[in-house]
């Protein structure tokens, strides 16, 4: 009895932790016009703090495209108050990092440290926003090292198909625009410009702030308003992307040889965020699995069926494969598309990808800084961060006619590109 | 009496954990079964998820020629039907019905499958792991089926020019016993691979003795020693295959030598080998070289500032990869095609000067150390992840090499540094692949 009661208060002390741990304190506050999302994590030593840039690639033109990537990259080489050797040195003793991120919807500086070096990071992290210095000689490294990636990015295929495909989408869309650039415009900035657009983005409207740890809000404050507390609030307006709606089929197809075909169609989704996103989310899944079963358990045709759907505010479902034979192939897929658009799934293949989908959303949640991120997408879509928590909620309320709606809905109109050399090629059978 | 000292207390009481004050820290608790199965539970309830992994001490460096790729296929053949699951449809629908984000990879010393499932289902997802580990059928159709998507898997591998960089220079550093080397194996091996042959794989490998189930996330070391004792102690266990297999010794590099891979490329890839410390023979070169690896890998060290700022390369890593038979180590650079011939000499140069007095500082070998030990806290963040660096390091060195790794790294000297150099890589034989375009080859003059 006394062993049982000790287990007993064991098992109370760890669900305990777990419920404090996911499910912790999650406030927001505002700081001079800047919006901070604090998540209380108590059961690590560390800390995400993470700067989003707001627009992504709305906030671009053919022209700057790429700018606020490149800017972000070089501003992490040296800035007012810590020099080059200074700023590194000071990093590598306490193992912080420190990186950037643009993508279509925003882009991020994020650091990631432990508790006790956390003032310090963030003064680093505050410098590279506030004080970069853009030395001609980091300017002209980090172009070049820009330049190869975009290059390297069409060596491999799947980079590519990947590139290929989001051409092919989002045609006459602001994600037209490569948050990456492109040679020619890379190539183009100069250090000045560089500067000084980082500079005019300093405006605390056009900026979030993401905090997860074991720290509270007082110290929060606290640092936000030393670093970003005499920045202008700006006048940034949310940007909406209109849902793309293609509506044709469609292929592109680039010869390369490769001993395999990498093919990609890509349709219209529900906005990240949206009732529908989530239905779209265990669709396609669905329809992963049973193109897993079809095309590769069944026929041993491919080692890649896939199928999904992303999480971008404009967003986009996929179906994906590598094949020899790709006529044979996407005929299978394409059966299997228009089954999924066209007959209810079963209760049992609904009930089991929930589950499924909430242990990859824990997944997702592991660190610190994946929380950040999670609770910003959610930010910045528009939705607001206190959605995110209600992801279960959501996923256990899609129904069955909902799941057979969103497929016959926007799985339709697919945009292929194919990567590869294929013996023959059927366009038809891409036509769907 | 707080969280820590109820939940050893109560351990002990038990009398099922051999406590071990490292693994205290780390929150990792060990037991082996009566089978001789190793059982590893990481304790970190951040998420409400366990993670389900068996490690095989099986992979590459097991397989003679005529079984090149097959610890690969046979990995691929453990989500196929089993004693209790009549075919991979099935075997899906139960890992759905699990909740589970599942997968398994083969590398060149250590085979790991995971159920990744909602605390609640841990002891089915045991129960349907110890029936796929101790019970496959390998059925004749399944098999069948299964040789063309490993194919499938070879020629993605193959649009990769990366990947015939490394098999060209693999061939050269590994060339006796390369097929002990070649993770994908060879494709006639694969297409002609019979039941019969998988059946052998499973009688030598695929025992408890040779196995390690690890749990990680939220469950106690209680809790997980019990599950295991009630799941898997009726696995049988066999004779230590490594009792009666040989795994032949490596023989050193023949000569030094460049290897030429011409692909379509945009810039030129430059990837050098040398044969490093097996962890078993020398572990103490291997903290020195994981420690090296990190001096050399920070933008304040001589080697990044007078490669890649000077913009010889645009990215340059020297590393090492622990491992027990034939550790490579390894510098790979991309850079353009003007700048190659520079380049390369360049990293000869640095590679030279390493051992030289004040290459690097005290201040930056100790910070490498601190590196090192907070990443390793990172790792740690992420239980699902996590559970794959125990695990290789369980196959590879065993877990005290691993309990001991940061320890063992606050120790490596300058002295020990250069020795580690002087021993594996200075003047030693080693092999160069340069990946180009046949334009640039022709250009280089190589």
């Amino acid at each position: 009895m006394k062993l049982r009661n000790f287990k007993l208060s064991i098992f109370l002390i760890v669900i305990g932790i777990s419920g404090l741990t996911f499910a912790s304190d999650t406030e927001s506050f505002t700081v001079n016009g800047l919006k901070v999302i604090l998540k209380k994590n108590t059961s690590t030593n560390i800390i995400s703090a993470n700067i989003y840039l707001k627009g992504g690639a709305a906030v671009l033109t053919p022209e700057t495209a790429g700018i606020e990537n490149f800017a972000l990259i070089v501003a992490q080489e040296a800035t007012k108050n810590y020099p080059k050797d200074k700023l590194n040195s000071m990093l590598e003793k306490m193992d912080s990092k420190i990186f950037s991120n643009s993508s279509m919807d925003y882009s991020s500086l994020q650091l990631t440290c432990v508790n006790e070096n956390f003032e310090a990071s963030w003064k680093i992290f505050a410098d590279i926003l506030l004080n970069p210095v853009f030395d001609s000689s980091d300017v002209e490294v980090q172009r070049a090292q820009i330049i190869s990636a975009i290059k390297q990015n069409v060596d491999n295929a799947d980079p590519y198909l990947g590139q290929l495909s989001i051409d092919a989408f989002y045609t006459e869309h602001p994600y037209s625009i490569s948050v990456s650039g492109t040679i020619e415009t890379v190539t183009s900035f100069t250090g000045g410009q560089l500067k000084s657009y980082l500079a005019n983005r300093m405006n605390t409207s056009e900026m979030l702030l993401v905090v997860v740890g074991n720290t509270d809000r007082v110290e929060v404050e606290k640092m936000v308003k030393a670093s970003f507390g005499k920045l202008s609030a700006g006048d940034f307006h949310y940007i909406s992307y209109p849902e793309v709606n293609h509506q044709t089929p469609s292929i592109k197809v680039v010869k390369r040889d490769l001993p395999t075909n990498y093919i990609q169609g890509s349709f219209s989704a529900p906005s990240f965020g949206t009732k529908d996103f989530y239905t779209m989310r265990i669709a396609s899944s669905i329809l992963r699995d049973r193109l897993f079963q079809e095309v590769r358990t069944n026929r041993g045709l491919s080692y890649a069926p896939a199928a999904g759907s992303a999480a971008r505010f404009s967003n986009f479902g996929f179906i994906y494969v590598t094949a020899v034979n790709p006529d044979t192939t996407i005929k299978v897929m394409r059966t299997e598309v228009e089954k999924i658009s066209s007959e209810k799934v079963t209760d049992d293949e609904l009930r089991n990808k929930v589950n499924v989908m909430i242990t990859q959303y824990y997944l997702g949640n592991e660190t610190n800084a994946s929380q950040a991120n999670v609770l910003a997408a959610y930010e910045l879509s528009g939705v607001g961060f206190t959605e995110s928590e209600k992801y279960k909620e959501y996923m256990q309320q899609v129904t069955l006619d909902e799941i057979l709606n969103v497929c016959k809905k926007y799985m339709n109109n697919l945009q292929f590109v194919l990567l590869g050399n294929p013996k023959t090629l059927d366009i038809d059978t891409f036509m769907f | 009496m707080n969280k820590i000292n109820i939940f050893l207390f109560t351990l002990l009481l038990t009398g099922i954990l051999s406590v071990n004050t490292l693994a205290q820290k780390y929150d990792i608790y060990t037991k082996t079964l009566d089978n001789g199965l190793d059982v590893i539970v990481i304790h970190n309830p951040a998420v409400p998820l366990i993670t389900v992994e068996i490690n095989v001490k099986n992979g590459a460096y097991t397989e003679p020629p005529e079984y090149d790729g097959l610890s690969h296929l046979y990995e691929h053949m453990f989500f196929k039907a089993n004693k209790t699951i009549p075919n991979q449809k099935r075997y899906m629908e139960r890992l759905n019905e699990l909740g589970a984000s599942w997968n398994g990879t083969t590398s060149n010393e250590r085979v790991n499958y995971f159920f990744t499932v909602p605390k609640d289902s841990v002891e089915p997802a045991m129960e349907f792991m110890y029936n796929a580990i101790s019970g496959p059928l390998f059925k004749q159709e399944e098999l069948v089926n299964e040789r063309p998507v490993v194919t499938g898997e070879y020629d993605r591998n193959e649009s990769n020019p990366f990947f015939h960089l490394v098999v060209a220079v693999d061939k050269k550093v590994w060339w006796k016993y390369y097929s002990r080397k070649n993770v994908i194996g060879d494709r006639d091996i694969i297409m002609t691979a019979t039941t019969e042959k998988m059946q052998t794989v499973q009688n030598r490998f695929y025992i408890p003795n040779n196995s390690a189930l690890i749990l990680s996330g939220d469950i106690t070391p209680e809790q997980g020693f019990a599950l295991a004792e009630k799941v898997f102690a009726k696995w049988e266990n066999g004779k230590d295959p490594f009792s009666y297999l040989e795994i032949p010794a490596h023989p050193p590099i023949q000569k030094t030598e460049t290897v030429v891979v011409e692909k379509p490329i945009n810039f030129v890839g430059l990837y050098i080998e040398w044969q490093g410390p097996n962890v078993s023979e020398d572990p103490g070169a291997t903290y020195a070289a994981d420690v090296l690896s990190y001096i050399m890998g920070q933008k304040t060290s001589k080697f990044y500032k007078n490669i890649v700022e000077t913009g010889l390369a645009y990215g340059i890593q020297l590393g090492y990869n622990t491992l027990n038979h034939g550790a490579p180590i390894t510098v790979f650079a991309q850079t353009s095609p003007q700048n190659f011939k520079k380049c390369v000499k360049a990293i000869y140069d640095e590679l030279n000067k390493m051992t030289s007095k004040n290459y690097y500082t005290d201040e930056q070998l100790e910070s490498a150390k601190t590196i090192l030990a907070i990443d390793d806290q990172y790792g740690r963040e992420r239980p699902s992840q996590f559970v794959h660096t125990v695990g290789y390091w369980w196959a590879i060195a065993g877990l005290d090499y691993y309990l001991n790794y940061i320890d063992n790294l606050k120790k490596v000297t300058i002295d020990d540094i250069n020795d580690y150099l002087n021993e594996y890589v200075i003047g030693k034989k080693h092999v160069e692949g340069v990946l180009v375009s046949p334009q640039v080859k022709a250009k280089l003059g190589l």
